[in-house]
């Protein structure tokens, strides 16, 4: 699985079943979109950093 | 009111301009008119105490007076040139006017609709497609929406969205979206975000969007205290158990009375404006 795609597949979660549950902390214009921007970049990152930079 | 079709429709309408146009552009102009004006539709609510909400959340939202006039076709092409004026950029005129006119007639399918032609008339349009419901406060809205053909119509535009997925490759990103604003390069440059972070921004409003639906729809169905009650309707107008509001239901001869004398003047101080205002500085802008 890629990298990127993998950060996606957790923001997914992230706001689907989070959202269901805390609704609007975390669905709005701006927390929303900004899960998915962190998340992506951190879950890249671990990824990078457990795998090498060529793994 | 649409609750992610906004942020889907950015990506369909930048696939389908022929022009240069700024993907950040059309979505803030698909935020702009509820950017400012959200909270007191709904009230901040502290506890048991609800401050700073309208008296009726419809008139203020989409009404005049209010601040429906941010929901008219008028408001975003002066937004759109104020921006041409201050940063002479062609592709975010085009993105603001685009998105801000796609927000004002997707509005147009609840049963309150939008003020179009304001400030030459101040009648409504509704297709009466689902019942507006903000004066049940944000989650008797979503139930509302999310069970009837409010949730149809985001998902309409979800998959509308998909029918253009290359829009949302690394490819289309980097060759396309990229050159047509310098804010990401600014971003690229100033902030020192990597092109992994500033292709998660780009797709961000998207896999919100998407995800808002499932959540909201889940939320209203599965977890709502009150699901037994507010049931999934997909009536027309519906859901059939919320108080639907509606703006003027004037007769049909006020509504075409009204609808000649404003798309007229409409029509008059477009042309006015563009051929005074728009189009000098069209000619200055790249």
């Amino acid at each position: 699985m890629g990298r990127e795609a993998a950060g996606y597949i957790v923001a997914v979660v992230i706001l689907v079943v989070g959202g269901a549950v805390f609704r609007t902390p975390i669905l709005n214009w701006i927390s929303g979109p900004a899960i998915v921007v962190v998340t992506v970049a951190l879950v890249g990152a671990w990824l990078d950093k457990r795998r090498g930079p060529m793994g | 009111m649409s609750w992610a079709a906004h942020e889907l429709e950015s990506y369909f309408i930048q696939k389908h301009t022929k022009q240069k146009v700024s993907y950040l552009a059309i979505l803030l102009g698909g935020l702009l008119p509820d950017l400012f004006t959200k909270l007191p539709v709904y009230g901040l609510q502290i506890g048991s105490l609800t401050l700073i909400k309208a008296e009726t959340p419809y008139k203020y939202h989409r009404g005049w007076p209010g601040v429906g006039f941010t929901h008219s076709l008028l408001f975003g092409l002066i937004v759109a040139l104020v921006v041409l004026a201050l940063w002479r950029n062609r592709a975010w005129w085009l993105g603001l006017l685009l998105g801000q006119w796609a927000h004002v007639l997707t509005d147009m399918f609840d049963s309150v609709g939008t003020m179009v032609f304001f400030p030459f008339t101040t009648q409504h349009y509704s297709t009466g497609m689902w019942a507006y419901a903000a004066q049940a406060g944000r989650y008797g809205d979503a139930a509302a929406y999310y069970s009837s053909l409010g949730g149809v119509w985001d998902f309409f535009w979800l998959c509308m969205a998909l029918t253009g997925f290359g829009v949302f490759s690394r490819k289309f990103f980097l060759g396309t979206v990229v050159p047509n604003d310098p804010a990401w390069g600014w971003m690229r440059r100033k902030l020192g975000l990597s092109d992994r972070a500033l292709l998660a921004m780009y797709r961000s409003y998207f896999v919100y969007g998407a995800c808002r639906i499932f959540a909201w729809f889940g939320w209203a169905r599965f977890l709502n205290p009150e699901r037994g009650v507010q049931r999934l309707d997909w009536s027309w107008g519906g859901p059939s158990w919320v108080e639907k509001v509606s703006a003027n239901a004037g007769s049909l001869g006020e509504l075409l009375a009204n609808t000649l004398r404003g798309a007229a003047l409409w029509a008059l101080a477009v042309w006015l404006m563009w051929r005074y205002v728009g189009r000098p500085l069209w000619s200055r802008a790249s």
